[in-house]
């Protein structure tokens, strides 16, 4: 053991606190569930974090909205400098501060829980010729066995694939983005669904072909999206996870160029962050009461 | 600005880390005591913190509460405030006194190793015994009364290959605030610091995995290294301001810059600063707050330096004799912690992750984290 002094460290690619805070922006999109669910909580964050304009306040997770209740939705809470009118009190070590809880949206919800998505793996990548890592794409078959392998070692059977979310009365739409959707997988005892956003259902949720020899995928928004429709029109509490999309890196601490060695590779790692986006799904439903 | 009263030296523990183990008992005389708040009063009135400390300060529960009445007295006397802390090992907790801690507003803070194997390592009765069967129940109760008391647990060289564990464990136990600290005073070896590495990895993935998962803690090393990044300069303001911002009262009234230097209150008293009935020796605080501040040249060449502990004059003082000199086992483990952090602040950014964000960039986080459990609780 010695002293050493560390001549060089790279600067972390986090960013430091006066980069976000100067872009509330970060800050309402990036909220904890729990706290959506609050609405006391999401008026202060409004008023503290976004100098009293709290429709930047978006829903990352869609809260559980009992029946009755309204959800703190995007754009639904009055204007910028509305006044704030005092409603309750609360003791801090600088005094008193007073709330009152935000105005929310006129939705009503049923009591659905959309999970949040869990970010594991871009979930974006181009193929065509100027692509020169293009990603490897998860087969809804792959994906199927990996999501239902972790939840049944997790206790969590699906006893169902490929339902129909109208025939089955899930879904009070059969429009748009829902017509003729199957969910991928259906617990009926947790009355619980999971939705793989893969390739296929790439046009389905929002995705544009390009009609060139370069396309870019996004399914990590599309993800986003389905996670909107869903939370829009579904009657049961729904998962989605989405392909990681791993790019194929043929320089990855290989000296040869090997493709097909590469593309393994990768393929390996999309399968692990898919593990990891379950992972955490199961660690938040038990928090959620989703499961028991 | 902080008075820690160290009301006694006595302890019903032999932890074999105590950098002030008890010798022969001395206690606080109830007037020294009354004269250290007259003295805070006059140094801070808007806010000044009265923290009893040890030895075990529950053995002297008379005086504290006592000390906390007059307190009372003061602030109606002459428009002072105080808050209050109590720093314990547990042992003499009971129903009653965190009854009354909560009607007095103390805060109390409770030493706990982690795993059993891990704390009775080193946390012992006289007779050699260890404590964790005692003390389990008794962190228990103290979280249901005060649910965000701080958990200080040490990790020693003996007990390395459990800090992932305990960590675990006591977070998992409901524990909120933890701050963990290396022996440094111990012997450690390179093995144990390999050890120490895969502990902190193990660490960072837990941290993550609880925060994905949109828990709220505090994990201090891990919080203080991710704000040495975040908060940059800012975090400057936290780091030793050594007998400028708190200072401690040994059981004669006099005063030392920090809690380590106050040793058995007698054999120190080279770095007394001065005592609650004459005041302040301001030019000797001075004279050894600026040598604080002065970095060995190593260290001013370090491009660490900003985020490293090397700041602090306790630790410094006990682990190399001179309060600005860093031993090469704080500059090993700090070169070790701080990339594994900033991998773990990476991943959380990079994910976006709620909690991360709002825990690390959110300047109300702690306002808007305290509404949402007064709420859950309504």
């Amino acid at each position: 053991m010695r002293i050493r002094p560390a001549r060089k460290y790279p600067n972390p690619a986090y960013p430091a606190y006066r980069l976000v805070a100067d872009n509330p922006d970060v800050l309402s999109r990036h909220v904890p569930a729990a706290w959506l669910r609050n609405e006391i909580v999401v008026g202060a964050l409004a008023a503290f974090t976004l100098g009293g304009c709290r429709s930047n306040v978006t829903v990352e997770a869609i809260p559980p909205a009992t029946a009755g209740q309204q959800k703190p939705d995007a754009g639904a809470g009055g204007s910028c400098g509305e006044a704030w009118t005092p409603e309750r009190r609360i003791e801090t070590f600088g005094g008193t501060v007073e709330f009152k809880p935000a105005k929310t949206g006129v939705r009503k919800k049923t009591a659905v829980k959309i999970a949040p998505l869990f970010i594991h793996g871009k979930g974006a990548g181009s193929t065509g010729c100027v692509a020169i890592a293009p990603p490897v794409f998860m087969s809804e078959d792959a994906a199927r066995d990996i999501v239902i392998g972790e939840m049944k070692a997790a206790g969590i059977d699906f006893d169902r694939t490929d339902v129909d979310a109208v025939d089955e009365k899930m879904s009070d739409s059969a429009e748009g983005p829902l017509k003729d959707f199957l969910l991928d997988g259906y617990s009926t005892k947790l009355r619980l669904g999971f939705e793989f956003v893969s390739m296929e259902d790439f046009a389905r949720f929002g995705g544009v072909h390009s009609r060139s020899t370069v396309q870019r995928y996004d399914l990590k928004t599309c993800a986003e999206n389905a996670r909107s429709v869903l939370g829009d029109h579904f009657k049961v509490n729904v998962a989605i996870f989405y392909d990681p999309m791993t790019n194929v890196d043929m320089g990855r601490g290989r000296k040869e160029r090997n493709y097909p060695a590469a593309e393994k590779e990768a393929r390996l790692d999309s399968a692990t962050d898919l593990t990891a986006q379950v992972r955490d799904f199961i660690a938040w439903a038990k928090r959620e009461g989703v499961l028991k | 600005m902080h008075m820690t009263l160290h009301i006694t030296t006595g302890c019903t523990m032999r932890c074999d880390y105590c950098y002030s183990p008890p010798l022969a008992r001395r206690d606080m005389e109830i007037a020294t005591a009354r004269r250290a708040v007259d003295y805070a009063a006059e140094l801070y009135p808007v806010n000044a913190g009265i923290i009893f400390f040890g030895g075990e300060p529950l053995l002297r529960l008379d005086l504290i509460k006592e000390t906390i009445a007059y307190c009372g007295e003061v602030e109606k006397a002459k428009n002072a405030h105080f808050h209050h802390k109590v720093t314990t090992n547990g042992m003499l907790m009971d129903k009653a006194f965190l009854e009354y801690a909560g009607e007095a507003n103390l805060t109390v803070a409770m030493s706990f190793d982690g795993v059993a194997a891990a704390h009775d390592a080193h946390r012992k009765r006289a007779d050699g015994s260890g404590t964790y069967d005692a003390l389990l129940p008794k962190l228990d109760l103290l979280l249901k009364h005060q649910p965000y008391a701080s958990v200080f647990m040490t990790v020693s060289s003996e007990t390395v290959g459990r800090y992932a564990e305990s960590v675990e464990f006591l977070l998992g136990r409901g524990v909120r605030y933890l701050i963990v600290s290396l022996n440094y005073a111990g012997a450690w070896t390179d093995a144990h610091l390999k050890t120490l590495k895969k502990q902190y990895v193990k660490i960072a993935q837990f941290y993550e995995r609880l925060t994905l998962a949109e828990r709220k803690f505090y994990l201090s090393p891990f919080e203080v290294k991710l704000a040495s990044h975040v908060r940059g300069e800012d975090h400057k303001c936290h780091r030793c301001a050594l007998g400028m911002r708190q200072v401690s009262v040994a059981p004669d009234g006099a005063i030392y810059p920090c809690v380590q230097f106050v040793k058995d209150g007698e054999n120190n008293r080279g770095f007394s600063i001065g005592d609650v009935f004459s005041g302040m020796d301001e030019s000797g605080r001075d004279r050894m707050y600026e040598l604080s501040q002065r970095r060995t040249p190593e260290c001013e060449s370090c491009a660490l330096a900003t985020r490293c502990n090397n700041d602090c004059s306790c630790l410094n003082w006990q682990t190399t004799g001179v309060i600005n000199e860093v031993s090469p086992l704080l500059c090993e483990t700090e070169r070790m912690l701080i990339p594994i952090v900033d991998r773990l602040g990476e991943r959380l950014y990079k994910k976006r992750a709620p909690m991360f964000i709002q825990k690390h960039y959110n300047a109300v986080y702690p306002l808007l984290s305290l509404l949402e459990d007064q709420e859950a609780g309504r």
